[in-house]
C-alpha cells in the first residue's frame, strides 16, 4: 500500500498551495490599495487642517527652500548665519531645490507638500502665488503684518503698491516683496564699439534693433538670442508682448485670453524673422545663453539682472571691466510697457513654527540681506533705497533697473492655471519657431487652447 | 503479504501522517518565511500601486485636497482627448524605430566583434561600445544637444562642409523624434552588443564546424545557425526593449521638452504633465492603466507567438 494516497503532498513537497496564496495576496493588495488611497486624503486633510498655531520663544527649527544649485543658494547661507545669529531660538536649515524654471519648482514643492515633507518657508515668484493661493499652501501674512506694523509700513513706504499686490491673493498678503526683474536689452559694448553703434539709445525702436542686428551679421555674429528655448517661460515671452503697445496673453485680471491682440502677433512676427528671415538669432536651443556671449558670438540676449551672477562668476564680468550694458528693450510699436516678476517668501501652512518662519520672512525683506544678497548679481532688490547703490553695478547704467518702473509696471501673467498657460504657449512658440506653423495661426491656436485651460476650474 | 494487521497499519499510517504533516507545515512555514520579503515587496511596491493607481482612475485629485470621486469620467475624457492620442501615436512612432535599430545594430555588432576581432582588442571594443550605457541620460542629453545644435553644433558643421546640407535636428517635428531615436540607440546599443555577445558564446564551434564541413558559407551559417540559437536571446531583449521604449521620457524632457510643439511628447511625458505639471493625479492614472494594458498586451501577444520562432537549444 502506498504511503500517500492520491491527492495528498509528499512530506517533501514544498508547494504552495494556489489558494492560499491568492487569498494572502488579496488581502495584502486590498490592504496596500486602501492605505495608498487613504493616503491621497490624509495628505489633503492634513494640508488644510494644520493648525495657525503659535508659538512661543522655545527652539525651534524651520526649513528654508530656495530654487537653485549649489552656487546659487551661496547668498542665502550668508543670510542664515545672520538671522540665527540674531534669534538663538530658531534654528535654520536651508535645502536647495534644483529646477529648470518655476513651474518645475513647484511641482517639486508641492510634490512635498503632498508627502508631508514641506518646508517651512520657502522663495515663490509671482508665477506661483496665485497657485499657492487657490490651493491654500501659503499662510496669509495678515494676522502678523499686524502686530509688525512699524517693520510693514517701513517696507511699504520704500516698495511699490505693484509688488504688494502681486504677490497678494484673493486680498490676503501671501508674501513680503523681497527681489524683482524687468527685462533689458543686455548688449556687448565690445562688440557695440566694434560696429561703430555704442550704447542704443533710450527710446529705440524695432528698426534700431535690426539695424545692429545687421552690422553683427556681417562680423558673423548673432544679433541676439530670440526666446524659445526649454525653460523658457511665460516672462520671457510676454515681455516682446509688453514692447508692442503693452499687448498681454491674458487679461489684466488673468480670466479671459488676448492672445489674438495684434500686439502679440507684431511681438511673435518679429521673434520669427529675427530667426527665419534676418538670421540675426541661432534656433532655439539648449545651449545657455552665457556660451554664445562669453565667447563673443552674441551682441545682445534678454533678460533682468539674474544673469549678472553667472557672468560675474565666470569672470566674465568683474570689478575691473565688464563688457556688457543694459539698455531699455526697443519699442516694437505704439508704447512700451515694463513686465516685471517678483518674489518674496511664504510660509507653508503647514509649518509647525510659523512665527519662526515669520520672522525668516521678514529678515529677507530687511535692507542688510537685500544687500548680502543682491550685491552678489542676483536679481533687483525690491526697495528703492537700494536702487541706486554703487554694488548695483555692474552694469554701468544699473539705475535703469529701477528707472524701467515709471513706465508702469505689468506684472507677468500668473494665474493659479499657471502651469498649464505657460506649457501650451511655449508649444505654440515652439512650433511656430520650428517654422512649422505661421505666428497668426501659432497665436489662434493658443488662444484656443488658453480658452480650454481657463474654462476649467482652477 | 504484510503480517500487520489493519488496525496497527491504520495507526502507523496516522502517526506517518502525523509526523509528514508536522514535516511538511513547517517546510510550507519555512518556505513563506523565504519568500516573504520578496513578496511583501511585490505586493507594497508593485502590486499595491498599482491597484492603488487602478482606483485612482476613478477620482479627481490634486494630492493636496481630498480625492473625488468621478467614475468613468476620466476614461470618458481620454476617449476624446486628441492630444493623448498623438502621445500614443509618438510612442509608437519612437518604439519601432528604436527597438529595430537597437536589436540589428546590437547583433551585427556582436557578430562582427565575435567574428572578426582578434581576441585582446575584444575587451577594448566591448567597453567602448558599452560605456555610453553607463554614462547618465540627463549626461548624455546635454551632450547630444550641443552636438545637435542646427545652428552652431558640431554634426551640422561637419554636414555643411561635407554636403551642403544643415539638419534641424531637434527644431523640426519631422527630426526631432529620429534625433532621439538616434541618441537613445547610441547610448543603449551597447547593452543589447553585451547580451548578444553572451549568446553567441553560448554557441557550440560543432555546429559551425559541421556546417563547414557540408560547405555552408559564412552567411548561410548566420541565418541557419547562429539566429535560430540566438533566438531566445533575441526574444528576451525584444520584450525589454519594448518595456522600455514605451517607457519613453528621459531624452526628451532634457533635449526638447516635448517639442516642438507636440513633436516629441510621449506617452509617459504626458502622464508626467498631466500628473505632476497640472496635478491631475486621477487623469494621470489614467492614461498609466492605459499604457500598462498597452505594454501587457505586447509583451503576451510576444509570449504567446514565442514558440513558433523561439528555439531553446
Amino acid at each position: 500500500m502506498s504511503e500517500h494516497s492520491e491527492g495528498q503532498q509528499s512530506p517533501r513537497d514544498t508547494t504552495l498551495p494556489r489558494s492560499s496564496f491568492l487569498k494572502g495576496s488579496a488581502v495584502a493588495i486590498g490592504a496596500g490599495a486602501l492605505a495608498t488611497t487613504a493616503g491621497a486624503g490624509l495628505a489633503g486633510a492634513a494640508v488644510r487642517k494644520a493648525p495657525f498655531n503659535i508659538t512661543g520663544r522655545a527652539q525651534a527649527t524651520i526649513t528654508f527652500a530656495a530654487w537653485g544649485g549649489p552656487d546659487a543658494i551661496k547668498p542665502f547661507q550668508v543670510t542664515m548665519h545672520k538671522f540665527m545669529a540674531r534669534n538663538p531660538s530658531i534654528k535654520v536649515n536651508l535645502i536647495a531645490i534644483p529646477a529648470t524654471g518655476w513651474a518645475s519648482l513647484f511641482e517639486t514643492i508641492i510634490t512635498r507638500i503632498a508627502a508631508g515633507n514641506a518646508p517651512d518657508i520657502i522663495r515663490v515668484a509671482i508665477e506661483g502665488i496665485a497657485l499657492f493661493g487657490s490651493k491654500n499652501l501659503a499662510l496669509p501674512l495678515d494676522p502678523f503684518m499686524k502686530r509688525d506694523t512699524a517693520f510693514i509700513e517701513e517696507l511699504r513706504s520704500d516698495t511699490t503698491p505693484e509688488m504688494w499686490n502681486a504677490l497678494a491673493y484673493k486680498g490676503k498678503q501671501l508674501a513680503l516683496p523681497f527681489s524683482w526683474n524687468n527685462i533689458m536689452t543686455w548688449y556687448n559694448t565690445q562688440l557695440m564699439a566694434q560696429i561703430g553703434m555704442g550704447r542704443p539709445k533710450d527710446n529705440w525702436t524695432a528698426d534700431d534693433f535690426l539695424a545692429m542686428c545687421a552690422k553683427l551679421k556681417k562680423m558673423g555674429k548673432y544679433g541676439t538670442l530670440a526666446p524659445g528655448a526649454p525653460g523658457d517661460g511665460l516672462f520671457i515671452f510676454e515681455c516682446w508682448s509688453m514692447a508692442a503697445n503693452g499687448a498681454n496673453l491674458l487679461d489684466a485680471s488673468w480670466t479671459k485670453s488676448t492672445a489674438l491682440d495684434p500686439g502679440n502677433l507684431t511681438a511673435w512676427q518679429f521673434l520669427h524673422d529675427l530667426v527665419w528671415k534676418y538670421k540675426y538669432s541661432p534656433r532655439p536651443g539648449a545651449i545657455p545663453q552665457a556660451t554664445f556671449f562669453e565667447s563673443g558670438r552674441l551682441g545682445t540676449f534678454f533678460a533682468g539682472r539674474w544673469p549678472l551672477q553667472t557672468y560675474i562668476l565666470d569672470k566674465f564680468c568683474t570689478p575691473k571691466g565688464c563688457p556688457m550694458d543694459i539698455q531699455y528693450f526697443p519699442i516694437l510699436s505704439g508704447t512700451r510697457k515694463t513686465i516685471i516678476g517678483i518674489d518674496g517668501y511664504p510660509v507653508i501652512r503647514t509649518s509647525k513654527y510659523p512665527e519662526a518662519a515669520w520672522e525668516l520672512s521678514k529678515f529677507m525683506s530687511t535692507k542688510e540681506t537685500m544687500t548680502d544678497w543682491m550685491r552678489q548679481g542676483t536679481n533687483i532688490p525690491c526697495r528703492r533705497s537700494l536702487a541706486y547703490a554703487n554694488w548695483m553695478s555692474p552694469p554701468a547704467h544699473y539705475r535703469e533697473f529701477w528707472d524701467s518702473t515709471k513706465t508702469g509696471l505689468i506684472p507677468v501673467t500668473s494665474p493659479p492655471q499657471y502651469d498649464e498657460i505657460d506649457s501650451a504657449t511655449f508649444r505654440w512658440f515652439s512650433k511656430m519657431m520650428a517654422n512649422e506653423v505661421t505666428p497668426k495661426a501659432a497665436l489662434t491656436g493658443l488662444d484656443k487652447d488658453l480658452k480650454a485651460i481657463l474654462a476649467k476650474p482652477a | 503479504m504484510s503480517t500487520e494487521t489493519a488496525p496497527r497499519l491504520a495507526a502507523v499510517a496516522a502517526r506517518r501522517r502525523a509526523r509528514t504533516g508536522a514535516l511538511f507545515r513547517s517546510d510550507r512555514v519555512a518556505a513563506y518565511i523565504m519568500l516573504a520579503p520578496t513578496i511583501i515587496s511585490f505586493l507594497i511596491f508593485l502590486a499595491g500601486p498599482i491597484v492603488a493607481g487602478l482606483g485612482l482612475t476613478f477620482f479627481q485629485w490634486d494630492a493636496l485636497s481630498p480625492a473625488k470621486f468621478v467614475g468613468l469620467q476620466n476614461y470618458q475624457t481620454l476617449i476624446h482627448d486628441s492630444l493623448a492620442w498623438t502621445t500614443l501615436w509618438n510612442t509608437v512612432s519612437y518604439v519601432v524605430p528604436d527597438v529595430t535599430l537597437k536589436i540589428i545594430l546590437g547583433l551585427v555588432l556582436a557578430t562582427l566583434v565575435n567574428t572578426f576581432v582578434i581576441a585582446p582588442l575584444r575587451y577594448v571594443v566591448r567597453v567602448t561600445v558599452f560605456f555610453p550605457v553607463i554614462i547618465s541620460a540627463v549626461a548624455a542629453a546635454t551632450i547630444w544637444n550641443w552636438l545637435m545644435n542646427s545652428d552652431v553644433g558640431l554634426i551640422n558643421y561637419y554636414l555643411q562642409q561635407l554636403t551642403g546640407l544643415q539638419i534641424s535636428w531637434l527644431n523640426s517635428s519631422d527630426w526631432a523624434m529620429r534625433s532621439l531615436v538616434i541618441v537613445d540607440v547610441w547610448r543603449n546599443v551597447g547593452f543589447y552588443f553585451v547580451v548578444f555577445t553572451a549568446g553567441l558564446q553560448g554557441i557550440s564551434d560543432q555546429y559551425y564546424e559541421a556546417a563547414k564541413i557540408d560547405g555552408a558559407n559564412g552567411v548561410q551559417q548566420f541565418f541557419r545557425i547562429t539566429l535560430p540559437l540566438l533566438s531566445s536571446t533575441t526574444f528576451f531583449l525584444l520584450i525589454i526593449a519594448l518595456i522600455d521604449g514605451f517607457q519613453f521620457f528621459d531624452l526628451s524632457y532634457v533635449m526638447t521638452q516635448a517639442g516642438p510643439g507636440d513633436a516629441t511628447r510621449t506617452l509617459v511625458y504626458y502622464i508626467y504633465d498631466q500628473s505632476f505639471h497640472f496635478f491631475r493625479f486621477g487623469y494621470g492614472s489614467t492614461l498609466a492603466m492605459v499604457l500598462f494594458v498597452i505594454i501587457g498586451l505586447i509583451t503576451l501577444i510576444q509570449v504567446r507567438f514565442s514558440n513558433r520562432w523561439v528555439f531553446y537549444a
